[in-house]
């Protein structure tokens, strides 16, 4: 992606980004936050590789530079990304033994720190102590998706750039080029701000027996046709031993139920769209409290399979309070 | 790229410039081994980014041709892989040949090798400096700089300035200090001719690296020193340090000139003496030994009261001045004591609370170490 297909996603920061570029006004350190996907590590690439391209005043990236930016092989960019879920104390150890050396090569050095908030505090705390005392020609930028777990006292020395939410309709088309069905592409779309992963969730094996599945106990809260339990003994897909896919079930399940809501109160954007004969034959057997009932249950069994509950309990409690 | 070697010539070379490689670095580049073949030579590059170490093969060596070139050229071949490969390879020359621009074949024998290349375009551009004025010093003299000073480097990163030996040039003096704040070492050499004054801080590190180089090395070392660079030449190796950036702290002053007494001591007895008080002492704790000095006797003394006590006497070869106590981390006596080369030491103290110096009758290194307040 080009600096250009950035600017359409994330308008707001590059234009602040070229600004403060071209008027000599960069700041010491970025604080990045947004959510996941909205590109904030590549912008923080896209930035080094600004103050770094051959052809000044631009990201070419086809010129040694910012290949070696990209390939992550320039001596004075340096990422440093959580290893296993956390950043290291080598890490932040390795990151104070190069803010503390000379350069290798002439330039401006940028660290990159993303995920930050994968720091313990007293490693977020030695980092503070350098943007505290900034170097001259040194750029710092930190990543975050939680900007409520940041240490006030780092977001205050810290220039905030908030990214926005990627616009669903933006992975849907992204789906769509990538010849996904228009409907799991919204449905997708949905599950996810990123739009990689997007892609690869539509492209998995089970996404459309999640669906069907979705689909089939939907019909069934609202006719009460079947025991729903029994239902997912025929189903395609084993959500009992594969947790993934049972993630997906929840998530795509609440979708289901809040376009029920939307439909009691008249509103129109519904991603079931093929679901609405159905749907609208049958609305007036659920009483919207029960519809809020379960739209609650759902949000609590997402909740306690993030916290590893057991999962055959889980699905069956579930679905019995969906009833 | 595409030439003949003679295997032991080339395997030492890459073992040479092995060092520098690190398997930790944030930069896939840098596991590779920079070739860079010419029509006078093979030029080898490896880097961590810290410390680069370069090395040049040339063609001939006493008209003697090491190197038989089909076509110059470059590479980046992965080093640890290679040097694996090298030490393998059962043949006296091998054969070593670039192709498509990500491969690199190795022949020997009846073997034939082809490894994964990667850019050699962004290998980093490390440039060399090069002074006017270099210093020389022999690699002996150099090994023992390195060695007396860089014991005192701190070990913890809370001031990053520590962890490396300030190198000061000043008045034709060469000034080493080294100091983790809890004791220091400073060596002095002076020079009958011209040097511009400088102020750089080298990591200890870096110099740990170079003094396992310089073991194998006999000749002349060349000094080049720059604002954001070291570099110390040798005849075909170049050992390039990054620097720490900051400014060191003033050292000059506190060193005391005055000592209320003196004690001397054979050196090898002392470190004995010190190496038995320490035994009693626990793995990763402070070790606190004590001198109870008295007129015709030193005691030398350690408790420690989860393990046990241990008291020793000792008769220094001479004394003189008024009487102390004094206690302090036997580690840093015994790391002082053993960089010295000479047989008699002579321990300078100021007072109780009052750091210390160890002298010999070399006159350029100074060994100072804080005491601690014992009751």
């Amino acid at each position: 992606m080009s600096l250009n297909q950035y600017k359409r996603i994330q308008p707001k920061v590059i234009k602040m980004l070229m600004n403060s570029y071209q008027k000599n006004r960069l700041a010491h350190t970025y604080l990045f936050e947004g959510e996941k996907g909205t590109k904030k590590k590549e912008i923080a690439l896209e930035f080094a590789k600004l103050l770094y391209c051959e052809n000044e005043g631009t990201v070419c990236d086809s010129c040694l530079n910012c290949m070696r930016i990209s390939h992550h092989n320039h001596p004075n960019v340096l990422l440093i990304e959580p290893d296993n879920g956390t950043i290291k104390k080598e890490q932040v150890l390795y990151l104070q033994q190069e803010y503390a050396k000379t350069n290798l090569e002439e330039g401006p050095k940028i660290y990159i720190i993303d995920e930050i908030d994968k720091m313990s505090i007293n490693a977020s705390n030695s980092i503070l102590k350098f943007i505290e005392e900034p170097l001259e020609n040194t750029y710092t930028i930190l990543i975050t998706e939680n900007i409520h777990r940041i240490l006030p006292t780092i977001i205050s020395r810290s220039q905030v750039l908030n990214f926005q939410p990627i616009p669903k309709k933006e992975i849907v088309e992204h789906l769509k080029k990538n010849e996904i069905d228009p409907y799991i592409a919204s449905i997708c779309a949905h599950l996810t701000n990123d739009l990689n992963e997007a892609l690869e969730i539509a492209n998995e094996e089970h996404i459309i027996d999640v669906i069907d599945l979705v689909k089939t106990v939907g019909q069934n809260i609202l006719n009460k046709n079947e025991d729903l339990i029994v239902l997912l003994e025929n189903s395609q897909v084993d959500i009992y031993k594969d947790k993934k896919q049972l993630a997906y079930f929840i998530d795509i399940m609440l979708m289901y139920m809040r376009d029920i809501k939307k439909l009691v109160h008249n509103n129109d954007n519904i991603i079931f769209n093929h679901e609405l004969p159905f749907i609208n034959k049958h609305l007036h057997l659920l009483s919207k409290e029960k519809i809020i009932y379960n739209i609650d249950r759902l949000l609590k069994a997402k909740i306690s399979l993030e916290y590893n509950g057991n999962t055959v309990l889980l699905i069956d409690s579930l679905l019995i309070n969906l009833m | 790229m595409k030439f003949k070697i003679k295997n032991n010539i080339f395997t030492e070379a890459i073992n040479n410039v092995n060092r520098a490689l690190s398997t930790k670095t944030p930069m896939p580049i840098l596991k590779s081994i920079k070739m860079n073949l010419t029509d006078e030579g093979m030029h080898l590059t490896a880097s961590d980014s810290n410390i680069t170490i370069k090395q040049f093969i040339p063609t001939y060596i006493n008209n003697e041709q090491n190197i038989m070139i089909d076509e110059i050229g470059s590479a980046a071949v992965p080093g640890k892989l290679l040097l694996e490969v090298l030490r393998k390879a059962n043949d006296e020359y091998v054969e070593i040949a670039m192709f498509e621009e990500k491969f690199i074949h190795i022949n020997f024998k009846n073997s034939d090798f082809t490894l994964n290349c990667l850019d050699v375009r962004e290998y980093p551009n490390i440039k060399l400096i090069s002074t006017n004025q270099p210093i020389e010093l022999d690699s002996n003299q150099l090994n023992e700089i390195i060695k007396q000073t860089v014991i005192s480097v701190a070990t913890s990163e809370t001031r990053p300035i520590l962890t490396g030996v300030n190198i000061k040039i000043q008045n034709n003096v060469l000034h080493c200090v080294a100091t983790d704040s809890y004791r220091l070492s400073e060596k002095n050499v002076s020079f009958d001719f011209e040097l511009p004054d400088i102020n750089i801080v080298v990591p200890g590190k870096s110099l740990l690296e170079l003094e396992r180089l310089l073991v194998n090395t006999k000749e002349k070392v060349q000094l080049h020193l720059s604002n954001n660079m070291i570099s110390f030449k040798m005849d075909q190796i170049i050992f390039q340090s990054r620097l720490l950036d900051g400014n060191y702290p003033e050292t000059s002053r506190l060193i005391p000139k005055e000592f209320g007494l003196e004690q001397q001591f054979n050196r090898q007895e002392l470190i004995d003496v010190v190496d038995r008080v320490s035994l009693l002492t626990r793995e990763g704790a402070t070790n606190i030994i004590k001198f109870d000095i008295y007129e015709d006797k030193t005691i030398i003394s350690l408790d420690s009261p989860e393990i046990g006590k241990v008291v020793e006497e000792v008769h220094p070869l001479q004394q003189e001045g008024s009487l102390i106590r004094i206690g302090f981390n036997s580690k840093y006596l015994l790391d002082a004591l053993k960089v010295l080369k000479e047989e008699i030491v002579t321990i300078k103290f100021t007072g109780e609370v009052r750091p210390f110096i160890i002298k010999t009758d070399d006159d350029s290194l100074t060994q100072l170490i804080l005491p601690v307040r014992i009751e």
